[in-house]
């Protein structure tokens, strides 16, 4: 059963990242993302990430997705973006990629072998909110806490950042 | 595997067939009614079949009919997919999320009566109603008109605003019944308080009830929250250039939407199937279990028709304030007071 759902969630969130960066209009661009999104949360499922699912759709596709989506048509109401034509680009794109594929590569290659009949050893309470409290809020509390400050203070400088330009028309 | 997905299968058919297209069936008849009694009319009273009318109930059916043989117009300048998935994007969330709602207790120690008791539980709920959004979204997009993309703005929005809200305003319970498994907290709102109060969400939780309240009836984007739709100023809003079944799927979606919310109300705040100082697993004490909570499902249903036809319309600014300025914060506060009062407790 797994082997057919991982096949069928990998193949959908490849063709819809492809599609992702190859749909000219930008909102049809963010729907494609969004079903990667799905298809990643779908996943999760089938390693037992429960709560990490859950949380992929409703923070991803359901929170940040709808800001996107919202920016998109307040900014292009038209439907056809403006295309950015920087030559260096694709090169620099490129370039990421692979270092990214090379990076998995390796990964993938000292790990081999890749697929085992074994199913992996994890506790119980693995994937579910009381386990994942317990790492973010027990084993992780320092670096969870020092995110959400970084949050807070990212939040705190959008503000400052959209405010200045009120500031100087208004007063 | 197969016998559970068949099992999985047949709650899926029954559900929808029995409870939701019923249900909306049934809630369009009830709000046409309420809204006449309210307004001093008599309401739908005039479909007949063989010279009954029936208070007007053939009313839906014809309703349906009449859609199903609508011309089914789409915009020459629409974006075509997008057109023809928004609606679908719009009806199916609400359906998904009906999922991890148990409308009775375990029976022979297996959840017959919930379709997946999976190990996400109300935060699936949460998470899949979050999607429907997009369906109102893409609708008014792709529909090429002015007032359905400013109806399409004003979705994004106010969901976006409320769901915020909606979300604080349930922490609180997750926390005073330790969990995020629904009848995990329906077994904690069985309990008794001073051997005599039911532990209800709402008992517990008075605060969260009536935020939840009010941003549900925000998320289900009905009067005095209709801004995505103010007939008066955007014709109809993000459906205003669909026809025939593709508005229907829309009518369809807010009544399996309100069914939604209520039922997620009851389970939270009603003590979901609980009756009080009634237990054990007689047939008829699970029949009486089922039948409770419909009867909350259908007070809380009332209760949100009753505030659509009273209050008039907010205006949009005013809208986006209440959300942010007042329901948030007093999320917050109420997330602080239940942690305090919970680190007091023990």
């Amino acid at each position: 059963m797994e082997p057919i759902l991982f096949a069928v969630l990998a193949a959908v969130a490849l063709v819809a990242a492809v599609a992702t960066i190859a749909w000219r209009n930008p909102l049809r661009s963010a729907f494609s993302l969004i079903v990667c999104l799905f298809a990643l949360a779908g996943m999760f499922v089938t390693l037992f990430a429960h709560f990490l699912a859950a949380m992929q759709i409703l923070v991803y596709a359901g929170a940040i997705m709808v800001l996107f989506v919202f920016v998109i048509m307040l900014l292009d109401l038209s439907g056809h973006g403006s295309e950015l034509k920087l030559r260096i680009l694709p090169v620099l794109g490129s370039l990421a990629v692979l270092a990214v594929a090379g990076k998995f590569a390796k990964t993938v290659l000292s790990t081999h072998p890749l697929v085992t009949d074994v199913p992996p050893a994890v506790p119980d309470s693995f994937g579910t909110v009381p386990g994942v409290a317990e790492l973010l809020l027990g084993q992780f509390l320092l670096p969870f806490e020092l995110v959400s400050l970084l949050l807070l203070v990212a939040v705190v400088g959008a503000v400052v950042v959209a405010r200045r330009r009120f500031w100087r028309e208004g007063k | 595997m197969l016998e559970l997905v068949l099992i999985a299968f047949a709650k899926c058919v029954f559900l929808f067939l029995a409870f939701l297209l019923g249900g909306a069936a049934i809630l369009s008849w009830v709000e046409r009614k309420m809204s006449a009694v309210i307004q001093d009319r008599i309401g739908p009273n005039r479909a007949a079949v063989f010279g009954f009318t029936a208070f007007g109930l053939f009313h839906p059916i014809a309703d349906g009919i009449k859609m199903l043989f609508k011309e089914d117009f789409v915009p020459a300048r629409a974006d075509k997919i997008l057109f023809f998935f928004a609606p679908v994007l719009s009806f199916v969330p609400p359906l998904l999320a009906f999922m991890a709602i148990p409308f009775g207790p375990p029976v022979a120690g297996r959840e017959w009566l919930m379709v997946s008791d999976s190990q996400m539980g109300l935060l699936f709920l949460l998470a899949v109603a979050s999607i429907g959004v997009y369906g109102h979204t893409l609708a008014g997009w792709s529909s090429d008109n002015k007032f359905s993309l400013m109806g399409a703005l004003r979705t994004s929005s106010q969901l976006f605003s409320y769901e915020v809200g909606l979300t604080l305003s349930l922490l609180g319970v997750f926390m005073v019944y330790g969990t995020i498994m629904p009848q995990a907290i329906i077994g904690g709102q069985s309990e008794l308080m001073w051997g005599w109060l039911p532990r209800w969400g709402i008992v517990t939780q008075p605060l969260g009830f009536i935020l939840f309240m009010l941003a549900s009836i925000a998320e289900t984007k009905r009067a005095p929250f209709d801004l995505p739709e103010a007939d008066s100023e955007l014709v109809a809003g993000y459906s205003t250039e669909y026809s025939s079944m593709r508005f229907a799927m829309f009518f369809l979606s807010e009544f399996v939407g309100i069914l939604l919310v209520s039922a997620f109300g009851a389970v939270l705040f009603l003590g979901g199937w609980n009756i009080p100082f009634l237990a054990g697993d007689a047939w008829w004490v699970v029949l009486l279990q089922v039948g409770a909570f419909l009867a909350k499902v259908g007070a809380l249903v009332y209760l949100q028709m009753l505030v659509r036809w009273t209050v008039p319309r907010m205006r949009f600014d005013q809208v986006i304030d209440f959300g942010w300025k007042y329901l948030i914060p007093f999320g917050l506060l109420n997330l602080l007071a239940t942690a305090v009062v919970l680190a007091v407790w023990r």
